[in-house]
């Protein structure tokens, strides 16, 4: 307000100096023709002063014709943080893989330089978006400041004062609206893929006794279901993903465990980047020996009272019908008791995984506290077939020692993106704020730089 | 504010300069008018002063009127305009 008040006085003595210049009885056109000058100058400062709510009223308005929403600007400018953070990730471990492989000089002349680089990105961004935000609050005041040096007499300050007006309003406008321009240059796919970063992990599944599943299948899929990576464990429940061409996401994903023609399905989140073990249980399944397994559904709680490689007694407790599966092979014998009486399966299913022959007996237990014991005979112990592994680092992302160069141009989008678009959006505001400031008033291009870029 | 009371000062010590001078230039315009100097181009020099320092009485009294017809017209454009057309 006060600034509003003296850039208005300013301006009615711009215009009474005019006049003062008109009354000296001097001759000399030189001086004379300040006086109509400095009087229209004096006349247009005072309707731009009066104009300071249509200026902040006008900034709104074209802001919502042309769309602007500062919600989406910051939603976009967290999610471009995250794919260089994830990117960032994914760089790290593997530069912690190959340091342990003893290939320690590549970390440091290859991947340091690009891990370098995106910080220098995620600067450059957090600042950018720091000074729209900064200038888009700011801009009342700068109006206002602009307005008084604007009204001083004799044109001493109207170039400074014009383009600070044009820059606070064209960046209020503008700055929001760089995530269109940005995705419609800098949008590239190569990108995208490691959103789910990257990380290097030993994994163990156990059944709800600790011992380890045989012979499982491991699947990673993203959160919209597109498969990232799938191994195969031995025989001990063992997946080792810690060497560089496999690992696993970094990120929040969902995991398949698939077993003889049943799966179980959960969501991991990584806690910590780096090396790390991935522990998960089924927590209603028991595993006798390397492809036979009890699971049961529906039941309250179950005890183990014993375990041996062929058999397992448990003690069983459900209010309603529960399931009990039994999973053996094809060759084997499978029996099952219900408080010493013998069980006849419901159902009964017989099929082909990873070319071994499976039978699996389905088991009503009636509701109560039963004593059940499940028998699975046989000799035979084959190995499944080899499946088609996908590797994540390998496949999915396409990463491995021997072809690290390709790590480059991810980086490089996110640099054309990051960098180099907003740079160009920014000379574009900045010429129209030189646009608007000449029609304002003269401008200065070099008070429009500095504002923008020496900040 | 001292700057702003500084300027309103300054604002009307020019304002009574300007009248003073205003009738000094105007006697003065008039004076040379009437010289008997038989130079044409001192006698227009004359009655430029003379209009200039009308032109100046005219305006310097005209300077209320004026930005009081801006503030005016300013409120007047403030009414909220029609909504913007959506897309």
């Amino acid at each position: 307000m006060q600034l509003l008040m003296l850039a208005f006085y300013l301006s009615v003595l711009t215009y009474y100096t005019g006049v003062l210049i008109y009354t000296i009885p001097l001759p000399f056109y030189g001086l004379k023709k300040w006086a109509p000058q400095l009087m229209v100058d004096g006349v247009f400062s005072a309707i731009l002063v009066f104009s300071y709510t249509i200026l902040l009223w006008l900034i709104n308005y074209i802001g919502y014709i042309l769309g602007v929403d500062w919600g989406s600007f910051n939603k976009w400018f967290t999610e471009q943080l995250l794919s260089i953070a994830s990117l960032l990730v994914t760089l790290r471990t593997l530069g912690l893989g190959l340091s342990s492989v003893g290939l320690g000089f590549l970390t440091n002349s290859f991947i340091s330089p690009l891990i370098s680089s995106l910080t220098y990105l995620m600067i450059f961004i957090s600042t950018y978006y720091i000074l729209s935000v900064a200038i888009a609050s700011l801009a009342p005041i700068l109006i206002s400041i602009g307005l008084v040096l604007h009204s001083i007499p004799f044109r001493l300050a109207r170039g400074g004062g014009a383009t600070l007006i044009a820059v606070a309003m064209v960046f209020s406008i503008g700055a929001p609206l760089t995530p269109f321009f940005v995705e419609t240059i800098g949008s590239y796919e190569l990108v995208n893929r490691f959103s789910y970063g990257y990380l290097l992990a030993d994994i163990f599944v156990y059944d709800s006794i600790g011992n380890a599943i045989p012979y499982y299948v491991y699947e990673i899929y993203s959160l919209d279901n597109a498969l990232l990576a799938r191994y195969a464990s031995d025989q001990y429940g063992y997946v080792n993903a810690t060497s560089i061409d496999k690992g696993v996401p970094s990120s929040k994903h969902i995991v398949r465990i698939s077993m003889a023609g049943y799966f179980y399905e959960t969501i991991v989140t990584p806690s910590s980047p780096l090396l790390r073990n991935i522990t998960l249980t089924c927590l209603n399944a028991i595993s006798l020996r390397s492809l036979r397994m009890v699971s049961v559904f529906n039941m309250n709680t179950f005890t183990v009272n014993s375990i041996s490689s062929n058999y397992v007694i448990m003690t069983t407790y459900s209010s309603t019908d529960s399931t009990l599966v039994a999973i053996g092979l094809s060759s084997d014998a499978i029996v099952a008791y219900v408080d010493d009486e013998p069980l006849v399966p419901s159902r009964t299913y017989s099929y082909t995984w990873r070319n071994v022959d499976f039978r699996t007996y389905e088991y009503v237990i009636p509701n109560g506290s039963h004593t059940v014991f499940i028998g699975i005979y046989g000799s035979e112990q084959p190995t499944p077939s080899n499946i088609d592994e996908i590797y994540y680092a390998r496949d999915t992302l396409g990463v491995s020692i021997g072809n690290l160069e390709f790590l480059v141009q991810p980086v490089s989008a996110l640099v054309l993106k990051l960098f180099i678009a907003p740079v160009v959006y920014v000379s574009i505001l900045v010429s129209t704020s030189v646009g608007l400031a000449k029609l304002l008033g003269g401008s200065s291009i070099r008070v429009a730089r500095i504002l923008v870029t020496g900040i | 504010m001292n700057v702003i009371s500084f300027i309103q000062s300054l604002i009307i010590t020019v304002t009574l300069i300007a009248w003073i001078l205003f009738l000094l230039s105007w006697a003065i315009g008039w004076a040379i008018r009437g010289s008997p100097i038989p130079f044409m181009r001192i006698k227009r020099t004359g009655e430029r002063m003379v209009e200039d320092a009308v032109w100046a009485a005219f305006w310097l009294a005209m300077g209320t009127t004026v930005f009081a017809i801006i503030a005016y017209i300013a409120t007047v454009l403030y009414q909220p305009l029609p909504e913007p057309p959506t897309i």
